[in-house]
Parts: C-alpha cells; sequence; structure tokens
C-alpha cells in the first residue's frame, strides 16, 4: 500500500469515527479524496499527518469503544490544534461543505488563502450525510420521485462506524 | 416455409414478450455503465448513457402497451425474465453478448452493437424471412427465443429489423382479422400505461388501442434506437441511440446535415479512467458473505426485484404503482452508486457492482411483503 493509500485509508477511518458513518457510507458518497484533498490543501499536509498519527495512536491504545471515545475527545475533540480541524471534518461531511476555520486557529495555525466557506463541489452537497442521517432528499439536488414526501422517513441505522481493534483489516 | 415471422396472435405475443424482455435486458449494463462514472466527470458520456437508459424504460413501457392492446399482460416476474450476464439479447444477434461492466472502451463498444442500425438490404445475406437469419446456435440463448412455428429459430441484425418484423406481423394478422370483421386490439383498454402515470422518461408514452398507435409506439422506438432510414437526426432533430454512442467514441458532437461517422460539431473529454472498476459480470458469490458489499449488493438485488413486481403489477391495470415505483427508482440509484463506489474487500482492485441475480424461490414471500426495508441486512 502506498503512504498516500495509507493515509487516505485512516482519513476514512477517522472521517467515519467523527461522524459514526462507516466505510462503506463514506465510499458511497463518491468523495473521500475530494475531501482529503481539501483538507490536505487547506491545513497543509502536515497538520494532517500529525492528526492521523495521533488518530492512530488512540486507536492503538484503545482496548475497547469506550475507551476509544475518551482518548477521542480528549486528545482530538479537545485539543486546541486538532479539535477544531475534526469538527470541520464533520461538517465537511454533513454538508458537503467547507467552513472557514475559526480566527484565533487561523491566526495560531495559518491562514490558507483558500480557506474560505465553499461547497466542495456540485455534488457534495447532494451527498451530505446528513440526508442521510434524517433521510431525506437534498433539495433541487436528487430526484426524490413525484409524492415521495407523503413516505415516512426510512432511515438505515445499520451503517454506523464501529470500533475494531487496530491490527484488524477493514 | 413461410416467410414471415408472425403467422398467428401466438407468435405476435411470443415477440411482444421478447421486445419486453430484451428492453428490460439493456437496462442492467447501461444503469451499471452509467453509475461507474466518478461524478463530477465525463459529462457528456453520462448525459448520454442517462438519455439511452431513459429511453429503454419508454420503449419496455411502449412494448408493454402494445402487448396489453392485443390482449396478452407483460410478464416482469417470470423465472428467467432478469438474464444471467453476460447475455445474449432476446432478438437473436450472434455476434455478440451484453455484459454488466464498467464504462470503457469495450463496453462503448457493446452499446453501439446494440444499437446499431439495420443493415441496407443489399448487404444482407438472408435465408430468412426479411431482416433475419436462421439461427443454429439456439443454445446459447437462454432468453426468450424467436420461435415462429412454422419455421426455424431466426436471429435478428439489429433490434430494428426485429420491430420491424413486429411491426409487419401486426399489420398482417390486423387484415385477416378484419377481412372477418374482427381485430386483433382485443385487450383491455383500461390496461394502457398513459402519460398520467409515466412522466418525463424519455418521451411521450403511446396508449395503443388499434393498428395506427400500435404502428406508431413500435416506430417510436425503432427511431429513438436505431434512428429512421440510416439518419442520425429524426424529424424532431433527436438523435437516435446510435448516433448518441458514436459522438462518446468520436469525442465530437454531431450537427445537422453532417455524414455518419463523420461528426463535425463540438469536441469533447472522455476520461475512461474517471470510472470506478467494477468486476465485470459481478456475482453475489463474488463478495465476502458478511461484508457490506456483499449485503448491500444482496439488498440491491431484493430491492430490484420488488421494483419489477411493482411495474408489472403496474402493466396488469395497476398503474397508480407507477408513480410509487419512481421512488423505488432513485432509491436503486442510490444503492447501486454506493455499491459501485466500494472496493471489494478481498480483492480490492475491483469494486463491487450489482449482479442483478434475482430468487424465483423466495419470489412468493417478497409478494407478500408491503414495503421492502431499504436497510443492508
Amino acid at each position: 500500500m502506498t503512504n498516500q493509500a495509507y493515509q487516505i485509508q485512516q482519513f476514512i477511518e477517522l472521517s467515519g469515527a467523527l461522524t459514526d458513518f462507516n466505510a462503506f457510507t463514506l465510499n458511497g458518497t463518491g468523495q473521500v479524496q475530494n475531501y482529503y484533498d481539501t483538507l490536505n490543501r487547506i491545513v497543509g499536509r502536515v497538520m494532517v499527518e500529525e492528526l492521523l498519527s495521533k488518530f492512530s495512536a488512540i486507536y492503538e491504545a484503545s482496548t475497547d469503544h469506550e475507551k476509544f471515545n475518551e482518548l477521542l475527545r480528549k486528545q482530538i475533540i479537545g485539543d486546541e490544534k486538532f479539535g477544531p480541524v475534526a469538527r470541520n471534518i464533520i461538517k465537511l461531511w454533513y454538508t458537503g461543505m467547507w467552513y472557514q476555520m475559526a480566527q484565533f486557529w487561523r491566526e495560531a495555525y495559518g491562514m490558507s488563502d483558500e480557506d474560505v466557506t465553499f461547497f466542495v463541489n456540485s455534488a457534495s452537497y447532494a451527498e451530505g450525510l446528513l440526508w442521510q442521517a434524517i433521510d431525506a432528499n437534498p433539495s433541487g439536488a436528487k430526484g426524490p420521485g413525484y409524492g415521495s414526501w407523503s413516505l415516512p422517513p426510512n432511515i438505515n441505522f445499520d451503517n454506523c462506524w464501529q470500533f475494531k481493534p487496530f491490527n484488524h483489516t477493514s | 416455409m413461410s416467410d414471415r415471422i408472425i403467422n398467428n396472435i401466438d407468435d405476435l405475443h411470443d415477440m411482444l414478450d421478447a421486445a419486453i424482455q430484451l428492453e428490460h435486458a439493456t437496462i442492467p449494463p447501461y444503469l451499471t455503465a452509467l453509475y461507474s462514472i466518478h461524478p463530477e466527470t465525463n459529462i457528456e458520456a453520462t448525459a448520454t448513457i442517462r438519455a439511452v437508459l431513459v429511453e429503454e424504460m419508454l420503449h419496455m413501457t411502449l412494448s408493454a402497451n402494445v402487448l396489453n392492446a392485443v390482449g396478452k399482460s407483460p410478464e416482469l416476474t417470470a423465472p428467467g425474465f432478469v438474464p444471467e450476464f453476460p447475455t445474449r439479447l432476446p432478438d437473436g444477434e450472434t455476434d455478440f453478448s451484453v455484459s454488466i461492466d464498467k464504462f470503457s472502451p469495450e463496453t462503448l463498444e457493446t452499446f453501439l452493437k446494440i444499437e446499431r442500425p439495420s443493415k441496407t438490404q443489399g448487404d444482407s445475406n438472408h435465408l430468412g424471412p426479411k431482416g433475419c437469419l436462421a439461427r443454429t446456435n439456439l443454445s446459447a440463448f437462454q432468453l426468450r427465443a424467436v420461435r415462429p412455428k412454422s419455421a426455424p429459430e431466426y436471429s435478428f441484425y439489429s433490434i430494428g429489423d426485429f420491430y420491424e418484423a413486429i411491426k409487419s406481423g401486426i399489420e398482417y394478422l390486423e387484415e385477416l382479422a378484419n377481412k372477418e370483421g374482427e381485430t386483433i386490439f382485443t385487450g383491455n383498454p383500461s390496461l394502457q400505461v398513459s402519460s398520467k402515470y409515466y412522466y418525463s422518461g424519455g418521451g411521450h408514452v403511446i396508449e395503443v388501442y388499434d393498428k395506427e398507435t400500435a404502428l406508431q409506439a413500435l416506430s417510436l422506438i425503432i427511431e429513438q434506437g436505431e434512428g429512421h432510414g440510416h439518419k442520425i437526426f429524426d424529424s424532431e432533430g433527436e438523435i437516435s441511440h446510435y448516433y448518441r454512442f458514436e459522438q462518446l467514441k468520436h469525442r465530437q458532437f454531431y450537427r445537422l446535415g453532417d455524414e455518419p461517422g463523420q461528426p463535425s460539431g463540438e469536441k469533447f473529454e472522455v476520461d475512461f479512467d474517471k470510472v470506478y472498476p467494477i468486476k465485470p459480470n459481478p456475482k453475489m458469490a463474488d463478495y465476502p458473505k458478511g461484508s457490506q458489499v456483499f449485503a448491500a449488493a444482496s439488498a440491491f438485488n431484493h430491492n430490484y426485484q420488488q421494483f419489477l413486481s411493482t411495474v408489472n403489477k403496474a402493466f396488469r391495470g395497476e398503474q397508480d404503482l407507477l408513480l410509487g415505483a419512481v421512488c423505488g427508482m432513485f432509491r436503486l440509484k442510490d444503492h447501486a452508486s454506493q455499491l459501485i463506489r466500494n472496493p471489494i474487500p478481498d480483492d480490492p482492485t475491483y469494486h463491487g457492482g450489482p449482479t442483478f441475480e434475482m430468487s424465483y424461490e423466495e419470489a412468493s414471500h417478497i409478494s407478500r411483503e408491503q414495503c421492502i426495508s431499504e436497510t443492508a441486512k
């Protein structure tokens, strides 16, 4: 596996842990590479590598999902540097949109010219996980079929991310 | 030996059954190739395959209207209706088979063969009725073969030739019936699918009540598919399937007045690398049991079978169901796309793809279920 392929696999796992959607669902949006590239472009390759190594370390150090969640909260979500990035990754997946980083973060960790609020591409809006989370159609972007609005949502709860021992290939 | 393919109403029913099966058999290959294209890429190829796919659905509906008009119901849920891929097409072309595969130069060649125009009379070296060749390799055809009672099995060179034979059959049988003061259009008119139920799907659906409307419906299929009289554009300026696919091969649009093979319109890009590497003609056995890919492929097949069953009912008098089936179609699209964007766990050089394997043992169980869960089990 090339270094980039490994990094992308780690990015998918991190994204799964942050969004609670499994790799199948994330791959299914067709956006993995686009989001990975977006993240690298804006916060920088070094920061992405640091974040993914931190994630791997947490994964390896965890014996179960509960421990993993605790470490994820303390060392990534609650971290001054990684927290805002992790929250942006969540927003990216749920809305298909990159949100400009907070000013304090920009001042501390770099102000990329590309760090503005934007849709990653024209498909990313329709592929936002929020639509799957509530089983609704992105307005104006996916044909739901006439009258589909009269049907109750049919939310798929079988696509959650799962913690597995680190050495298990997923 | 009669030089007619269709000699009686049973022959006509057989041919129209084969027509519906034929239109449907093109849908899995077109659908899979379409969804194999990376999002945001190959805009022209995506639009082309999508336009053709949607018109095949119209053709299936038109064929069903003709069959209903001459007094027989379509059978979309019969075992074997969905072919096992790769498959020969039921009108019997002998020189190619059709696969479930990604969008590629080879796939494009197959699509061109599916939609190819009829040979001009001069080229055809036919030994049987117009537009056909006597067929010897019948065992290669698992689908409903064309079997006129009084003649050997025939294969057609093009789908247009096949429909021309149906048109001749209708004219012949209706003329015979009229002589007796009767008609072959004995079907219940309330079974016709009208534009009230079939909307924005590749053209206007034609309700069939008599010879005139039947011939209109069948001519529309021929025109949209291979074009009329080897023309690139029809009278309404719509380009036929064959020439749509040729544009992808030449990477250039046709303009009015162009000669076949020499488009002079705007050029565009086709990038065969921006495609998910679907395993050709995938089967459930190719996917590790317990994997997400297996579960999703299994759920897709289940939902597809349910979808066909709904359409079947719609063709048998419950036209209202078509409106709901449209929602089901969008779900199928989402599920197929998800599957295609995921690598096969034990064989990551390939991605998953819908297998279109139907399970007829469970058919009675499925038809009882009101609502199929969309979730992968």
